[in-house]
């Protein structure tokens, strides 16, 4: 599990982001000895830094100095300043991307997972369950020697059933998912993509890939 | 300036110069000078006396006009002590003295009033930045916990705390302003993510057309907002059950639009010219909820920004929202 370290002197922020984080299946530490970070992130090791600007006596861009010192590991910036002197102030300081509060759950997850995927390239490979291969370069899914190709859509679909298999996924957070992705769909609109994916993959053999579980959701 | 009214202020000379006139006329005659050179000397002296309050009259109504000029094309008017010459005239030094004297009183109160704004102003952003901290931390306990009631309320919450500080920061948009090449989707994606629940749950069928493509040059947060204030009356005020969201881009040879439409309760076609002032909340709409100050903020930061924007309703039946986005690779605020 990829650890993150939360850099942040509101305590109730502190621990409400270390439930959020820990949910989502990252190892949290938290530290409020701003002044000596380097010793900190030297036993901990961090993936990823979550660094807060207003901190008390001193502020993340100096905090940041410090950890640029001793590891290359990419900082995202959160605040409760919008301003974009803090926004260039942040990415100049070496910042990899920079999170305004309060904050929007999807969109700081999906930031923490971007900026985490970048340093490490596996993530990038072709997803497989069963034998069914879903190209992400290519937005195709290959079974034996038969291959559709997907609507952006479809292929938005297939990725998050592929990438919580073998979980189920609950209809609210697939939709919760879509719509981080600009497809804005509800539950009836859901159904019937579900439905349109599943005679597709009917044509090239696949008869229940996609099921159904009463009341929840879908699994592979 | 007429010519009578200066004759009227001169009156007094007048008078005594033609009786002055006349007492000499008189003198002269009784003195046994013959009447024809006096009749002379007195329509020379008349003459002397009207060539002198013409000249003199041309003169001040130049002086008057050109006072009046530099007033009328200046901006600033309560600097004009500091552009016009200090007269030589006894009476108008005194005038000058009043102007001068009150164009630094003016100065200072406007100045003071300026400084206890910035401190206001300070105060408030100060203020709104802290107040988002426990914000941040009650939404995060409310997604913790999948509590939708709390996180629905303290996102409402939130929008308020922006429209302050959107509001506050309305008459210097300049300070805080990046332009940079953006697509529609960009504008407006953010302002979906952050309506998602209220959408969802009243089962609003969202459309999104032609947006991914077109690109416009704009600030996003600034565009964030306005989109946000117009989506949040559409979503205020509905009154049919098949609810439809449908934003569209269209790109023109001159410019890009980007359309918002709802078929909700619309605007009465009395109100259509109204809708932007400030203040106004409707004829037909219940108050509850209605500052007035959404559209009209909305409307003053599109002016800033330079983006045209305009309302189109028919009542009871939909409401369609257009800004327009000049196409080419500058522009400045204004």
């Amino acid at each position: 599990m990829e650890k993150i370290l939360i850099i942040e002197d509101d305590k109730v922020i502190r621990e409400e982001l270390s439930i959020l984080l820990t949910n989502n299946n990252y190892t949290v530490s938290n530290t409020t000895d701003f002044l000596n970070i380097e010793k900190v992130i030297e036993n901990i090791k961090p993936d990823l830094i979550l660094l807060d600007i207003n901190l008390p006596n001193t502020s993340g861009y100096e905090v940041i100095k410090t950890i640029k010192k001793v590891t290359s590991k990419h900082v995202i910036f959160v605040t409760s300043r919008n301003t974009i002197e803090d926004e260039l102030k942040s990415l100049k300081s070496g910042g990899y991307d920079f999170i305004t509060k309060p904050y929007n759950k999807e969109l700081l997850l999906l930031k923490i997972r971007r900026c985490l995927d970048e340093v490490n390239p596996k993530n990038h490979k072709d997803l497989v369950v069963n034998g069914v291969v879903l190209d992400l370069h290519l937005s195709k899914l290959k079974y034996q020697d038969k291959e559709i190709e997907l609507t952006r859509n479809e292929f938005l679909l297939m990725y998050y059933l592929f990438l919580n298999y073998p979980n189920i996924l609950s209809k609210d957070m697939l939709i919760e998912y879509l719509w981080n992705d600009q497809f804005y769909l509800d539950e009836n609109i859901l159904i019937v993509n579900i439905n349109r994916l599943r005679n597709k993959l009917r044509d090239i053999g696949l008869d229940d890939f996609i099921k159904t579980v009463r009341g929840v959701g879908y699994k592979l | 300036m007429i010519f009578l009214e200066y004759l009227e202020e001169k009156i007094f000379f007048i008078i005594i110069s033609l009786i002055f006139t006349l007492l000499l006329s008189i003198y002269l005659l009784l003195i046994g000078i013959d009447s024809s050179v006096v009749i002379l000397l007195a329509v020379l002296i008349i003459l002397f006396i009207f060539i002198f309050l013409i000249s003199n009259y041309l003169l001040i109504k130049k002086r008057y006009k050109k006072i009046v000029n530099l007033v009328d094309s200046l901006d600033e008017k309560y600097l004009i002590k500091e552009v016009i010459k200090k007269p030589k005239n006894l009476e108008n030094r005194a005038y000058y003295y009043a102007l001068d004297k009150s164009c630094k009183a003016l100065n200072d109160k406007l100045s003071e009033v300026e400084n206890s704004k910035n401190e206001y102003l300070d105060f408030l952003d100060s203020f709104i930045h802290e107040i988002k901290t426990p914000i941040a931390a009650l939404s995060l306990y409310a997604d913790n916990n999948s509590d939708k009631k709390i996180k629905e309320e303290v996102l409402k919450i939130s929008r308020l705390v922006d429209k302050m500080l959107f509001f506050s920061k309305s008459d210097v948009v300049e300070k805080d302003y990046f332009i940079k090449e953006v697509s529609l989707i960009d504008l407006v994606h953010p302002v979906l993510l952050e309506y998602k629940n209220y959408l969802l749950n009243y089962s609003f069928k969202v459309e999104v057309k032609d947006l991914d493509n077109l690109k416009v040059y704009t600030d996003i947060k600034w565009l964030n907002f306005i989109i946000s204030q117009i989506l949040s009356n559409s979503l205020k005020y509905q009154n049919k059950k098949n609810r439809l969201i449908r934003i569209k881009g269209i790109n023109n040879k001159n410019n890009i639009k980007l359309e918002i439409y709802d078929n909700g309760v619309g605007i009465k076609e009395s109100d259509l010219s109204k809708v932007f002032e400030k203040g106004f909340t409707g004829s037909n709409r219940a108050k509850k909820n209605s500052s007035g100050i959404g559209l009209y903020l909305t409307k003053k930061l599109c002016d800033k920004l330079g983006l045209d924007i305009k309302i189109e309703s028919v009542y009871l039946k939909y409401t369609k929202v257009t800004i327009t986005f000049p196409k080419g690779n500058y522009f400045l605020t204004k």
